[in-house]
């Protein structure tokens, strides 16, 4: 605390350095005067007075000196003038100047927009509660370690497994929107109704779906994501509980999303419906016909390889229930970040890397460049070398 | 002159917080003096060398400065002690205490090896 206020007085100190020296001086005269004054008084001639008192004082100068460096920053003036000394060089020349500027400037620029990349998708977590217990939950056949679960295998697994807190499952769907300008198709997804709750996100308008609104049996409903609410709607505050048509149906609008909410292999989506198994098309009734990925919550202090002997097991018991409509019976069960960010990790680590290599030939090339400058500089840095200790 | 001792590194300070402390506003010719004096005539004090401490002192708040007129009709800036000054007096003084205590312990035991 006291040497930051030190410092800081110091640092301020640097730009009032005249008035300080003034001020100094005349309380150095005052020293000296008084000093003097006791000297005569104790029988000194004012000759001997003043030399005696000039010899204690440690010499003026000196002192003037010593005063000087205490009251500014010397580090920080010396720097000033350096940096000013610079930026005097790099107006001078401008080639190299622009040179230098755009090779930094792209090196940096590069590195940084490979970092915004991998910092969003490698470093930040999910934007969910808790996203390390949440998982990717899909079959897996030979060709396919993805393959889609069937809305039947879902229901089963859902009851038989011991590992999720909660399962839930999606799929991509397309509506047809009835627009002032026209019909205009937009995207959707079709949840289960805990999708949400898994995910450990809450609307920000309105409320999440109920348990079981996404049976055939429920009314329709629909959640807006944000930017659909504000681009369609206005971001009216009364739009809960109206009724919109997508592809002529009528659905309640339940809640809105919050901004920051994201769904990465679906982030187009405007509108967020329930399940509703067999209302549009008859595949969600067959074994056979699979269409949906599943998001599943982890128990506490479960792990994913559990759960996946787990889900493995459920998913050899159906094909022996159902040997007709289950071949190849496999899951595959991931953390949830892997699912999102897949394959593409390697690649961007490797672009970070290219990056970092981008701004260190940057950095050498400028170095390099000042090199030749210095070069033909040396004229001048003999002359200012000269002129320093007094040669003509 | 030779056979003064040299003020010591950081002492410096501490001596001009204690004359301040006991004669209360003071400039700079009379602390140097005053600490002369105080010393016994043992210490031989370069005047110039209390300047840039005094400054120090005042950007860390220890003492403020203001400019009056000595005993003898001469210009010349007061020091005065602040509440920070008193209590970096209080700190600095335990401090020495026990460091001169410790010392005189080794110095004891060199003489006495009991």
């Amino acid at each position: 605390m006291k040497r930051l206020r030190a410092a800081l007085k110091r640092f301020a100190g640097m730009f009032s350095t005249g008035q300080r020296e003034k001020e100094f001086a005349s309380e150095l005269e005052g020293h000296l005067q008084m000093h003097i004054d006791d000297n005569v008084r104790a029988g000194m001639t004012a000759e001997e007075a003043r030399r005696d008192a000039l010899l204690k004082l440690g010499g003026a100068e000196q002192t003037r000196q010593a005063y000087r460096e205490r009251g500014t920053a010397p580090l920080f003036e010396t720097l000033w003038q350096d940096l000013r000394f610079a930026l005097r060089q790099l107006w001078k020349n401008p080639g190299f100047t622009v040179t230098a500027v755009l090779m930094l400037s792209l090196g940096m620029a590069a590195s940084v927009a490979i970092f915004a990349f991998v910092d969003a998708a490698l470093l930040k977590p999910l934007p969910y509660e808790d996203p390390r217990s949440l998982v990717d939950v899909t079959e897996s056949v030979a060709v396919l370690p993805h393959a889609n679960l069937s809305y039947p295998d879902y229901l089963d697994w859902k009851k038989m497994n011991h590992s999720f807190r909660s399962l839930d499952v999606y799929t991509g769907t397309g509506y047809l929107l009835d627009t002032p300008s026209g019909v205009e198709p937009a995207l959707g997804l079709r949840v289960t109704d805990g999708f949400f709750r898994t995910l450990g996100v809450v609307p920000l308008l309105g409320r999440d779906f109920y348990s079981g609104e996404d049976l055939l049996s429920a009314p329709r409903t629909v959640i807006l994501s944000y930017s659909t609410w504000q681009k369609r709607f206005g971001g009216r505050k009364d739009i809960v509980g109206q009724s919109i048509s997508l592809s002529g149906t009528p659905y309640t609008i339940a809640g809105v999303l919050p901004d920051s909410f994201e769904f990465a292999p679906r982030n187009t989506v405007e509108f967020w419906t329930t399940m509703h198994p067999g209302a549009s098309n008859s595949c969600d009734l067959r074994r056979s016909c699979h269409g949906l990925t599943g998001v599943a919550r982890l128990k506490d202090g479960g792990s994913i390889a559990a759960a996946l002997a787990d889900t493995k097991a459920i998913a050899q018991q159906l094909e022996r229930q159902y040997p007709d409509s289950n071949h190849g019976p496999g899951a595959t069960v991931e953390s949830l970040t892997d699912a999102f960010v897949g394959n593409i990790r390697p690649i961007l680590l490797l672009l970070l890397a290219g990056s970092g290599l981008l701004l260190l030939i940057a950095c050498v090339n400028v170095a390099s460049l000042l090199l030749v400058r210095s070069e033909s500089r040396r004229k001048e840095i003999g002359l200012r070398r000269g002129w320093l200790v007094g040669l003509p | 002159m030779g056979d003064k001792a040299d003020v010591w590194q950081g002492t410096l300070a501490l001596m001009v917080l204690k004359t301040l402390e006991s004669m209360g506003e003071l400039h700079g010719y009379g602390i140097a003096r005053r600490i002369e004096q105080t010393s016994g005539d043992v210490l031989s004090l370069n005047y110039g060398t209390l300047y840039p401490a005094l400054l120090k002192l005042e950007q860390e708040g220890a003492i403020v400065s203001e400019w009056g007129v000595s005993e003898n009709n001469r210009k010349a800036k007061f020091y005065k002690l602040t509440r920070v000054g008193r209590k970096q007096i209080e700190r600095e003084t335990t401090n020495w205490e026990q460091t001169t205590a410790i010392l005189a312990r080794f110095l004891r035991g060199t003489e006495d090896p009991a």
